[in-house]
């Protein structure tokens, strides 16, 4: 059973990481907030108990289900927005979902300061390309070589199977070397 | 450029913009995760009173809303067919009582039943 210390180590580890994956996925920064914010309460509620070691994969598990609520709850709100607003233009206001949101790829981190500095050009480059990827890709990308679980740990983080893992970011680092290739920027 | 390069490069890249997050995200997190960790078993999520439950479970709220609707309309039908039953019998068996026939819209109405 891991202690209160631990876990708050481990979180403090982890919070920046998390907070980071969650903007690339949803691209804003509040709802980025409230998805780490579930993603903590749900570790400490229910998997307290839980020995230290398993933490790292568990909290991974609940951060991709809270970004999948999120999208999922957006669909619905979005739904019954449109339901109940038949008048209102809907070129004018998309909604929320990963596919409506497509269209501001360019500017994924647009609410953090620390993007504004010319010096920072190309990692808000490399951010804009990560969030551009299928989510899939992104994920399984982000939990292999940012996170550094193995194949079979990310595998069961997205609760596929380890021919799908390798699948995902094989493409993934196609995708990243190809855009990456086409905005100049060179390892 | 190779697979490792890239891989690489893009998680230097991602590990410098977590390392420059600016203060007021790293506060937020910091007192997040406080917060989680001191008041994990308040249920303060997703709203709160009355409508914390079907936030949560909007389908299953929506389907206990089309089920309600649904009885509603069966035990309405299901009267209207006992309704229908009785004044067959009573007229089947002049049964009815005599005032009904003092009354002004029982003529028209009972030339519509026949019907």
């Amino acid at each position: 059973m891991a202690s209160p210390q631990e876990i708050d180590a481990f979180l403090a580890g982890a919070e920046r990481r998390a907070f980071k994956q969650a903007v690339y996925a949803v691209r804003d920064h509040h709802h980025a907030l409230d998805i780490v914010q579930n993603a903590m309460f749900s570790l400490v509620e229910r998997y307290r108990e839980k020995p230290a070691e398993q933490l790292p994969l568990l909290f991974q598990r609940i951060l991709r289900n809270a970004i999948h609520d999120h999208f999922r709850r957006a669909r619905v709100r979005d739904f019954w927005v449109r339901l109940v607003s038949p008048l209102r233009d809907k070129d004018d206001e998309p909604g929320e979902t990963l596919e409506s949101l497509a269209g501001h790829l360019e500017s994924p981190q647009r609410d953090g300061p620390e993007q504004r500095s010319s010096g920072n050009e190309e990692l808000a480059i490399i951010e804009a390309a990560i969030s551009e990827l299928p989510a899939r890709q992104r994920e399984a990308f982000l939990l292999r070589y940012w996170e550094e679980l193995d194949v079979a740990e990310t595998a069961e983080a997205m609760g596929c199977s380890e021919g799908s893992v390798k699948t995902h970011c094989f493409r993934a680092v196609a995708a990243l070397a190809e855009k990456l290739k086409n905005k100049g920027i060179s390892p | 450029m190779n697979e490792q390069e890239i891989i690489g490069s893009v998680t230097r890249a991602l590990h410098r913009g977590t390392r420059e997050l600016d203060a007021a995200t790293i506060a937020r997190l910091s007192a997040l995760r406080h917060h989680a960790l001191t008041h994990a078993d308040a249920p303060i999520r997703d709203g709160s009173g009355t409508l914390a439950w079907p936030l949560r479970h909007v389908w299953i709220a929506a389907l206990l809303v089309i089920l309600l609707l649904f009885a509603g309309w069966a035990y309405m039908r299901q009267q209207e067919l006992t309704s229908g039953v009785e004044t067959d019998l009573l007229l089947l068996t002049g049964e009815l009582p005599p005032g009904i026939y003092a009354d002004r819209v029982f003529a028209p109405w009972l030339q519509g039943y026949r019907r």
